[in-house]
């Protein structure tokens, strides 16, 4: 994801989740969604084998 | 009046004999809080008239030779995400504040205070537990006991200063990706993070459930096995407390190393450990007798992962709060709680199953060995205000990277035992003495043997004299 990218999706998801953000305060927030698309490519990017469980278990 | 003893089982032994009261143990502790808390700034409230309160009706107990509990008279304090009854659960922030107060104890304080340990009070920590530096913008930062321009860690900072700082011999945190570990490592003190699920989290302010534990911190082994011994146990009203009888501890800390079979983890975690974070781990493997240096494969997708659930577990938590409140939320994390509110959700569970599958690869490492060793933290405190992590030529931001080696350990909820090693160097650093699920009391024998060696030892910080 690029950076004008990320930024469309943060405006649009800001929006979905009702929040209103200056454009400082979207900037900001853009810095820090950058970063953790760093991290998160890490877990993208990792080779999980298809049989680990799709899901947490819920015990009731 | 005697001497005032310092550790916990010399507090409740003398308050047990009658050699000293509840009372004058509380009234000493209340005036060194006074006279050294002003630098330090670990505490948020002191809680007075009910320590004094508790502390006559353990003195009672003595005097009727009534059954006088295990922490008789014992002082403690807790970070402010527990509840205390009475008070508002501040977990931080200052926006807390107006919540009513806590109808009663959290778990883990009712338990404490039915071992006859007395309440001193609330403890700093970073916002919402999100920080490794306790440097909190409404409450201030909590300062390092051995320098005072330097940081206690966090989130459970002001925990382990008030520990490091001879405040109290006990102290309750939490730990998601390394807020017992690395406070215990900035400040030289022992912490124990316990097996996910072991001790129950009912009345404590949650930060990323999937991962939140709660632990003690203590200045030596004997009192941190005791205060986990006394934490132990299922309870109704957590659904994530494992249905296990209390294991206590305590009795087998003599049992010593015999027979284990011990690891450093070498590679993830020597890249990102300067040389005197990697030295204390050589020194504790020799210690123990490691017979393996083993690298386990990707632990930075591992870091990532926990990295991932705690950024959406987190910011979903406290979007309502960020939606009404932003100008008075934390400025260090506000924006890395609302980055985290927007991670797209299959990022979200991808973590979540790569969980499921690094808790199988730590299960083989740990069928081949009973205990795992690593640094706590990639380096000692940092100064108060540093923005930037050094190590051997990369140039990390601080905040997000301080827990770079707690958190793949954690991510699949190991015990974990943080043990500062024995050093002439003025600011101090743990290792992180890492055992299967369950079997804390391997991770607490490992630290008692080397602080019988004289290879592990909370070093007694210049606020402390």
């Amino acid at each position: 994801m690029n950076e004008d990218d990320a930024r469309a999706y943060l405006a649009a998801t800001a929006r979905l989740q009702s929040l209103s953000l200056s454009p400082e305060q979207s900037e900001r927030l853009l810095v820090v969604f950058l970063r953790n698309i760093e991290v998160a490519q890490r877990v993208l990017d990792f080779p999980l084998p298809e049989e680990v469980e799709p899901a947490g278990i819920f015990r009731p | 009046m005697s001497a005032i003893p310092s550790t916990a089982t010399e507090i409740a032994a003398a308050v047990r004999s009658g050699q000293v009261s509840a009372l004058e143990i509380v009234e000493a502790t209340l005036a060194r809080v006074g006279r050294i808390d002003a630098d330090i700034n670990a505490f948020t409230c002191v809680t007075e008239e009910r320590a004094r309160a508790e502390a006559r009706a353990v003195d009672a107990r003595v005097r009727g030779r009534s059954d006088v509990p295990p922490l008789a008279g014992v002082p403690y304090a807790v970070k402010n995400l527990f509840d205390v009854a009475g008070l508002p659960t501040l977990a931080g922030s200052r926006i807390n504040e107006a919540r009513a107060p806590a109808s009663c104890d959290a778990t883990l304080v009712g338990r404490f205070r039915d071992a006859g340990a007395i309440l001193i009070g609330a403890l700093n920590m970073d916002a919402y537990a999100y920080g490794f530096t306790t440097e909190n913008t409404a409450y201030g930062a909590s300062h390092n006991p051995h320098d005072l321009a330097r940081s206690a860690g966090g989130s459970s900072g002001g925990s382990a200063a008030a520990v490091a700082a001879g405040l109290v011999p006990l102290t309750l945190g939490s730990d998601t990706n390394g807020s017992i570990r690395v406070p215990a490592s900035f400040c030289g003190i022992f912490g124990l993070k316990p097996t996910f699920g072991r001790l129950p989290r009912a009345g404590s302010a949650a930060f990323a459930a999937s991962l939140d534990h709660l632990g003690p911190f203590a200045r030596n082994v004997t009192d941190l096995a005791t205060a986990y011994d006394v934490l132990q146990g299922p309870d109704a009203a957590d659904p994530a407390c494992a249905q296990r009888p209390a294991e206590p501890t305590s009795a087998g800390l003599e049992a010593g190393i015999a027979g284990l079979r011990v690891a450093r983890l070498a590679g993830y975690f020597d890249r990102f450990a300067t040389a005197r974070a990697r030295e204390a781990s050589r020194i504790a493997a020799q210690a123990l007798g490691a017979s393996d240096e083993i690298e386990i494969p990707d632990m930075d997708a591992a870091r990532a992962a926990a990295f991932v659930i705690t950024a959406a577990e987190g910011g979903a938590l406290q979007l309502e709060t960020l939606r009404h409140h932003y100008a008075e939320f934390e400025p260090h994390s506000r924006d890395r709680f609302l980055a985290g509110a927007m991670t797209p959700a299959a990022w979200y569970v991808r973590a979540q199953r790569m969980r499921s599958w690094f808790r199988e690869r730590l299960r083989e490492v740990l069928g081949r060995f009973d205990l795992l060793i690593a640094p706590a933290t990639p380096d000692v405190a940092p100064p108060l205000g540093s923005d930037w992590l050094e190590l051997d030529g990369q140039r990390l931001p601080l905040r997000p990277n301080i827990g770079l080696l707690a958190q793949p350990l954690s991510f699949v909820g190991l015990p974990i035992v943080a043990a500062p090693i024995a050093s002439t160097a003025a600011l101090p650093i743990a290792v992180q003495l890492v055992g299967a699920p369950w079997r804390e009391d391997i991770c607490l024998r490992a630290a008692a043997a080397l602080e019988r060696a004289g290879v592990a030892r909370s070093a007694m910080a210049p606020q402390s004299r």
